[in-house]
């Protein structure tokens, strides 16, 4: 009976593996990662792209002189290593060598030095060249006022070595060249296609994947770089597709037909119980900016006021996304976080503030409009602050909201007195967050300046110890969330996915750039086929690294 | 013909018109494509207009637009960077066309079909039936529609995939909620005209005669009957080829129709006033069409054109 019942089973395998063989499909063996992008990148030139869906996909591209580790430590990608001179003005990074174009071609610091001067260039009209303007003469050269490229202190000293001279010692540096801007590309093939270098056809990188296909509007298709002088990674198809509704993403995944998703928030607690459900922190932070060049906000009592009277626990019950409510602006999980600074809730405080500014009870107090980019989650905290208000100061404040590019063109022309607005990190470091509202910046749309704390970011920028540039940090956030309060941190946001259980290797980081070569499959035995399980077979997935 | 080459022609000043106005309330509107969340420093901002001549004056830079149009060059896109309009729009507009044409083809058979149905049962159960579904097809937003397909097909039954594009399967649910609405708009309209001819003397008169029970439907009741919706169809070919931003979206369809909303968020003038002409276009084409067949099937229409 059992020898029976064996043979069967073995008859049954034989046949499965036949079959298998037979529809020439591998079972369960692709190694092959689908996801869902928000849309179709804007352009994959790195010295051009400017957000995160473009770079989701550069990032596996192209590799550049530094790479992110999971607690976003700059560590070597390209570079093996680097100098750092003459006090921090001058950085010396060493390439490591044998690496390779996907044309075979060896990877040179000239690649680097091209394009960052081609970033630089005003004929490349690149938006993000700015994020260069700590070098020599960079931002000089942007502008037209320098007409040789050769003033720019970017040069490469010999295929390996690149040496960048700072306009100022600058503490981030390494972290900037994790960056996309700062990938290296290639003159000839530039040069050659013109803007079509970026077309499957054309386009040569340097990092583990190259471009295969990219169906415009549809999805990109990347393969295995040949090339790769780094790890081979498990996967070697990534196919992106371009899933704009975040619902329709959510219903391929449950059809099987994508391994990660970033889930709605409406759907967060249906998962949230689930193994496959992945939550993390992302260096996104809310605010609400006052106009502090107007009556009632250029009182500082009315702004201490404000941020008082606002119960930051019940935000993430409203918005449903874990997110972390905040009191202070720079992000968990950057350095120089202190959830010790800041405005704590604090109603009477609040109360007797507003009374000193001459509007006891909220008496008195003119009509003021709160102002906000339409989407369900800002009118949810839009009205949940107005409630807020209304409870603990007995000040009615009015609600508008308005399209996104109008929103921004009123913020740039004439601030209403409160308004909504958030900043995600383009780099880990305080800096970026931090320089936000210096007097220098061309995104504050608060009006408000401080000579002091002008000054404090700008140390810490210089400084090369770590505690000393908290202390500097820490001295900023005094003042800008507790003392002058041109703004009200609200909250950080979190990213909530979901990831099929036999991919591994996701780790995620708080900038929220997921890296595809370190992801591998590994089946467990409950998501073997059925018939698999049943007649006891191997798994044909099994990952071995 | 001459009719035909007059329409043409006159296609011609209501396309300037389409392009001017369109060009002028884009530039009325607030908010330009380089606005950001990370508001560009002043000296890069100057640098990006300067490449889409968007620092000249306006009549420079609708003089620029009209010049490149008559080349048949409708401009670079501001948000695809590096992409041409006509090549975006040459990349869609296919994809579009076909879910629009599947989903005409759709409404006009089963439209007409059950609206012929309905109106011979007048009263009775499958009339009761057709009006029903039709009340629900045309009053039921889209994208609800297309919720409770991917529901009931791909996640409960598992017949159908939710969204992308790839093989035949994933075209019926898209072409079903795109045709819903003027699937149920056509039967309504047939039912309503078949009702109305069946009473008319000629029919009387000919059954009279002793002409065939289905000759006098199809020659004289039907043909008749489809009058109304060969005019009504122009309109809607036009719109259904050039694509809907609700159903593209959805079912996360490659099409051209997510433009007519997106573009316009993102401030991308070039790709906007593109698919504007197109649609302006296709209008145009399609009630030629219309009118061309509507002569064919009336011969009054005929002589007097």
């Amino acid at each position: 009976m059992h020898g029976a019942r064996l043979r069967l089973r073995f008859a049954l395998c034989f046949g499965l593996v036949l079959l298998a063989a037979c529809s020439g499909r591998e079972p369960d063996t692709r190694r092959e990662v689908r996801l869902a992008l928000a849309g179709e990148p804007p352009t994959l030139d790195p010295g051009l792209a400017t957000d995160n869906v473009s770079h989701s996909v550069l990032i596996n591209l192209f590799e550049g002189l530094t790479e992110f580790d999971a607690d976003l430590r700059p560590i070597p990608a390209a570079a093996e290593s680097w100098e750092v001179l003459d006090g921090g003005r001058v950085y010396l990074f060493h390439l490591k060598p044998g690496l390779r174009w996907s044309d075979g071609r060896p990877l040179s610091a000239v690649d680097f030095e091209y394009a960052w001067k081609r970033l630089l260039d005003p004929i490349t009209a690149s938006e993000y060249a700015y994020f260069l303007f700590d070098v020599e003469n960079a931002a000089e050269y942007n502008r037209g006022e320098i007409k040789s490229p050769s003033a720019v202190g970017v040069r490469a000293l010999s295929d390996l070595d690149l040496e960048v001279r700072l306009v100022r010692p600058t503490a981030y540096f390494p972290s900037l060249t994790t960056f996309v801007v700062t990938f290296p590309v290639r003159r000839d093939v530039i040069e050659d296609h013109g803007k079509l270098w970026t077309e499957p056809e054309n386009m040569i990188t340097n990092g583990p994947y190259v471009l295969e296909t990219w169906d415009h509007e549809y999805r990109v298709v990347l393969g295995l770089n040949p090339n790769y002088a780094g790890r081979r990674p498990f996967v070697e198809r990534v196919t992106f597709y371009m899933v704009e509704v975040e619902a329709t993403a959510l219903s391929l995944y449950e059809t099987n037909d994508l391994e990660m998703v970033k889930l709605p928030p409406e759907a967060i607690s249906a998962y949230r119980d689930s193994e496959e459900f992945v939550r993390y922190p992302f260096l996104r932070g809310t605010y609400y900016g006052f106009n502090v060049k107007k009556a009632p906000f250029n009182d500082v009592r009315v702004r201490r006021a404000f941020a008082l009277a606002i119960d930051k626990s019940k935000l993430p019950e409203i918005l449903q996304g874990g997110e972390l409510p905040a009191n202070s602006w720079v992000p968990k999980g950057m350095l120089a976080y202190n959830p010790g600074v800041g405005l704590a809730f604090d109603p009477a405080r609040a109360r007797a503030l507003l009374a000193a500014a001459g509007y006891p009870e909220g008496r008195g107090f003119p009509e003021v409009t709160a102002v906000f980019n339409t989407t369900p989650e800002n009118l949810l905290v839009a009205q949940y602050l107005q409630s807020q208000w209304k409870k603990n100061l007995g000040i009615e404040i009015g609600l508008d909201n308005m399209e996104w590019k109008f929103y921004l063109s009123r913020l740039s022309t004439d601030p209403p007195p409160i308004f909504r607005l958030g900043w995600g990190a383009d780099f880990p470091d305080p800096d970026n967050f931090m320089s936000l509202f210096a007097g220098w910046s061309g995104v504050n749309q608060t009006g408000w300046s401080n000579a002091g704390y002008d000054e404090i970011i700008r140390r810490a920028a210089q400084e090369t110890a770590t505690v000393t540039r908290i202390e500097l940090y820490d001295r900023a956030q005094r003042i800008l969330c507790e003392e002058e309060v041109p703004i009200i941190p609200l909250y950080t946001s979190t990213v909530n996915m979901l990831v099929k259980r036999y991919l591994r290797g996701f780790v995620p980081n708080a900038m929220d750039i997921r890296y595809m070569k370190g992801l591998y499959y590994r089946h467990t035995r409950a998501g073997l086929p059925p018939l698999f399980r049943w007649a006891g077979l191997p798994n044909p997935g099994e990952a071995v690294r | 013909m001459k009719a035909i080459l007059v329409r043409l022609l006159l296609a011609i000043p209501v396309l300037w018109g389409v392009v001017t106005i369109t060009f002028l309330m884009l530039r009325v509107t607030p908010g330009g494509p380089f606005d950001r969340e990370k508001v560009l420093p002043p000296e890069i901002k100057r640098n990006v207009e300067a490449q889409y001549h968007l620092d000249k004056p306006l009549w420079a830079q609708y003089g620029l637009y009209v010049k490149g149009l008559l080349e048949g060059d409708l401009g670079p896109s501001y948000k695809y960077v590096g992409r041409d309009v006509s090549r975006i729009i040459a990349d869609t507009f296919p994809i579009s066309a076909t879910l629009g044409f599947l989903a005409f083809a759709f409404s006009l058979s089963v439209g007409i079909a059950t609206g012929i149905v309905s109106g011979l049962r007048a009263g009775k159960w499958e009339d009761h039936l057709i009006s029903g579904l039709a009340s629900v097809g045309f009053s039921v937003p889209s994208f609800v529609l297309a919720a409770f397909l991917v529901y009931i097909l791909s996640h409960w039954l598992h017949l159908l995939p939710p969204a992308l594009i790839g093989s035949w399967k994933h075209f019926i649910m898209p072409t079903l909620v795109l045709a819903a609405g003027p699937t149920a708009y056509i039967a309504r309209l047939t039912r309503a005209n078949v009702i109305d001819t069946a009473v008319k003397d000629y029919i009387r008169s000919a059954r009279a005669r002793g002409v065939a029970e289905w000759r006098v439907l199809l020659q004289y009741v039907i043909r008749n009957a489809v009058t109304p919706v060969v005019s009504y169809s122009g309109l809607v070919l036009a719109f259904l080829i050039t694509g809907s931003f609700i159903v593209e979206h959805i079912f996360a369809v490659p099409g051209m129709g997510r433009f007519f909303v997106t573009a316009v968020t993102n401030r991308d003038y070039p790709l906007i006033m593109g698919v504007t002409c197109v649609l302006a276009v296709v209008i145009i084409l399609g009630n030629l069409v219309v009118d061309i067949t509507l002569a064919l099937l009336d011969p009054r229409l005929r002589e007097r054109t």
